[in-house]
């Protein structure tokens, strides 16, 4: 597992590694650096969270949490906005509140490892749960 | 704070300073939900009619135009459990009030024009469609790959799915839409001489970019300012008429009482006029969406504003909220804002887009029968042999 553990600064990473945060946690070197523009970004940015359904190991879902860019769409011919992940994460609770909040606390780590600094979304989207109002 | 508003507090914050991460609702699985009839079963008497106040709530302009709406949608819910009409299965309307518009966490997808609202944002839609979208690849990519052992897994499948991301998607994040590129300009040229044309291709086919649409658009706006566009001053606010709007001409009236609704209060006439809460509703929809409101950022958040927006003028249209421009501030920025681009300078940008270009014949000319006279083929000759005629009577004579 020590070989997966994130290196000391982003110049030491391998471009085609995966790496492991918090055991459950997976970025890459593309991730590490959208999150360092995400930090010198100065517009409000959303951070888009959701899990993959009916596509599990074991019951244990793929849950992404990522922002989104423009992007040209050359099939439809105008801008549309294209997801861009920023962590993986395993997670067999599914979307409850202990797992997004595992994710956040991944998220900010690698954010805090790299950058020292603190991710700063503008707003959460996430999918419409009957009842989290009360969460 | 409540839920997913704490996830994101630095834990060194002491409590005094609580940060607020507001939580959008996404439309795009309640909208999937609805077509399901996950939300209301498809079988209930209202289920085409509520898709439509759904819509509407969706799009409304304001987070007070919301709350307006919502009330009346309520009502009239109300009202038709008090009907008595029978509402087969699970989901009917009161599961429906209950689960997503009485706890209120719908969210709106144009910019809140007020720039007060916990809405007020540009470049983020309250729409997760682009993660969504992202799954159906993940889907590919990683078909029937979950289904090996953990080793496999975490050695095969997961690198492969991070490094198809790593490959494909941009490594720069991009906020701001740049201009017309030149394979764009090139597809312009093909299809569109001017901008007439310009406008039925864009209503029939989704062919042209973003900005030259939205510069088109804007010329059409431009052409009928007197009905379509309405400022009290020139200066600061400008109501831009929806070419999809019920209304033929925009007036003072119908301003008065698109800012009443704007500001969650329902306008006097509309009461006066109908009688019913439906059609109260139906009357308040029809204004809300009757046009948009253009106006300065001035007290709003820094937002990336594309070339064709130097003014960083704020619309309540969806579009707007997506790229951060859209032809109703290019019309406004061409017509009212001083020292900015005019409306020469978007003529002649379509103009030069929508030039004729000269094209090659590619197909033959039609025959004109009896204009040419076919020469002899001389291939033939060489081919066959000359026979005399006095040889073809006697082998004739023979059979």
């Amino acid at each position: 597992m020590r070989e997966h553990a994130l290196p000391p600064t982003r110049e030491e990473m391998d471009e085609g590694k995966m790496y492991a945060v918090d055991l459950l946690g997976l970025v890459m070197f593309h991730n590490v650096l959208w999150i360092g523009q995400l930090l010198e970004c100065r517009w409000s940015w959303p951070l888009h969270g959701d899990g993959k359904h009916k596509l599990h190991h074991g019951r244990w879902i793929l849950m992404t949490f990522g922002t989104h860019t423009l992007f040209w769409d050359t099939q439809i011919k105008s801008y549309v906005h294209r997801f861009i992940p920023l962590i993986y994460i395993f997670s067999k609770e599914h979307e409850t509140l202990e797992s997004v909040r595992l994710s956040m606390d991944c998220l900010q780590f690698v954010a805090d490892h790299f950058y020292g600094a603190r991710l700063q979304p503008a707003a959460l989207i996430r999918r419409l749960y009957a009842g989290h109002a009360a969460d | 704070m409540q839920g997913m508003q704490q996830i994101n507090v630095d834990p060194e914050e002491t409590e005094e300073t609580p940060e607020y991460t507001p939580r959008l609702g996404d439309w795009a699985h309640m909208a999937v939900k609805y077509r399901d009839g996950r939300l209301l079963n498809k079988s209930n008497p209202w289920y085409g009619e509520f898709w439509h106040y759904l819509q509407a709530l969706h799009l409304t302009h304001s987070t007070e135009q919301m709350q307006l709406l919502l009330e009346n949608v309520n009502a009239y819910i109300k009202e038709c459990e008090g009907s008595g009409v029978p509402q087969p299965g699970k989901r009917t309307l009161a599961v429906l009030q209950a689960e997503y518009l009485e706890e209120c966490d719908f969210s709106i997808a144009t910019h809140d024009g007020m720039l007060g609202g916990q809405h007020d944002f540009v470049n983020i839609l309250p729409s997760n469609q682009c993660e969504e979208s992202w799954h159906k690849k993940l889907t590919k990519v990683l078909r029937g790959k979950m289904r090996g052992s953990t080793d496999f897994v975490l050695k095969e499948s997961l690198p492969r799915l991070l490094l198809d991301d790593s490959l494909n998607l941009p490594r720069e994040l991009n906020w701001v839409p740049s201009m017309i590129s030149g394979k764009m300009v090139a597809k312009v040229y093909k299809c569109v001489f001017n901008v007439r044309n310009c406008m039925q291709m864009c209503a029939n086919v989704t062919y042209l970019c973003g900005m030259f649409m939205n510069a088109a658009q804007a010329l059409r706006y431009i052409e009928e300012e007197k009905r379509m566009i309405h400022t009290k001053d020139g200066k600061t606010n400008f109501y831009v008429l929806r070419f999809k709007s019920q209304y033929d001409k925009i007036s003072k009236k119908l301003v008065k009482e698109y800012n009443l609704t704007l500001q969650g209060e329902t306008p006097a006439d509309v009461t006066a006029r109908t009688q019913t809460t439906k059609s109260t509703l139906k009357e308040l929809i029809k204004v809300c969406q009757s046009m948009h409101l253009v106006l300065y950022s001035e007290h709003a958040v820094d937002f990336p504003a594309p070339q064709l927006n130097p003014a960083k003028l704020c619309c309540t249209c969806k579009g707007f909220r997506m790229i951060s421009v859209c032809s109703h501030c290019i019309a406004i920025t061409a017509l009212y804002i001083r020292g900015q681009y005019t409306t020469e300078y978007l003529t002649q940008l379509t103009d030069r887009l929508v030039e004729k270009p000269k094209r090659k014949s590619h197909r033959p000319r039609n025959t004109v029968g009896g204009a040419h006279i076919q020469p002899a083929d001389s291939s033939d000759e060489d081919e066959v042999a000359e026979v005399p005629i006095e040889d073809l009577a006697q082998d004739l004579d023979d059979i």
